[in-house]
């Protein structure tokens, strides 16, 4: 077993960086329209935002924040979200994923509604990315236990 | 009767796929991010695979490595 590593620089140095890595991340995943990004690629960055306060401080810290129940929520909800959107576009009457029908909710243009559904699926992509790379590397680093990393 | 050549520009996808997607994209998806627009959009389908993949894989992890005591 290591012990809690403390590093008086190491620790500010995260506490300044994790904000502005999460913020970037958000960034990502709502810019995936006019720039190389997305759900996956933000979700990544988010993901490690969490595996870096992990690092930096200890498991117990990084679960007071995402709690473990609420990430396993996390990793079924973005599916959720994804297969609800196509879900919804079902039922309005148009085909499963066939976003354009979504402008009976939103009122907007067709082409906007598209725009909109793709916007909803990468929010979802970009939950259940994060919550799963923070699920993996919380199993792999402590062997299972969750409590604190193993040698 | 060949496959055609690397990245032929005459080649059957190339001809009509490509230039529709590139051609249509804006009108039909209000999306300036073509690559955003056909992999969340006109190959939606392809997306919620990978995001099921993801999905299993965290699932899996949880059952197989997770020790409650």
């Amino acid at each position: 077993m290591i012990n809690r590593f403390e590093n008086i620089i190491i620790q500010t140095i995260s506490r300044l960086l994790i904000p502005p890595i999460q913020l970037y991340a958000l960034y990502v995943i709502a810019h995936g329209h006019y720039s190389p990004g997305g759900g996956f690629q933000g979700g990544c960055i988010l993901g490690a935002s969490f595996i870096l306060m992990v690092i930096a401080y200890d498991i117990k810290e990084t679960k007071r924040m995402i709690s473990e129940k609420i990430n396993t929520i996390f990793i079924v909800l973005g599916v959720i979200i994804y297969s609800g959107i196509g879900a919804v576009c079902l039922i309005l009457g148009a085909d499963y994923l066939d976003y354009g029908i979504l402008n009976k909710i939103f009122s907007v243009s067709p082409a906007k509604a598209r725009a909109l559904g793709t916007f909803g699926v990468e929010i979802g992509v970009g939950i259940t990315v994060m919550a799963v790379m923070v699920s993996i590397f919380l199993n792999l680093v402590s062997g299972g236990e969750h409590e604190e990393a193993q040698e | 009767m060949d496959m055609p050549d690397w990245g032929a520009t005459d080649s059957p996808p190339n001809t009509h796929v490509s230039p529709r997607y590139i051609e249509k994209s804006i009108e039909e998806t209000a999306t300036p991010n073509v690559v955003t627009s056909l992999l969340a959009d006109y190959r939606g389908y392809d997306t919620l695979g990978e995001t099921t993949v993801i999905f299993t894989a965290g699932i899996v992890c949880i059952l197989l490595l997770r020790r409650y005591r």
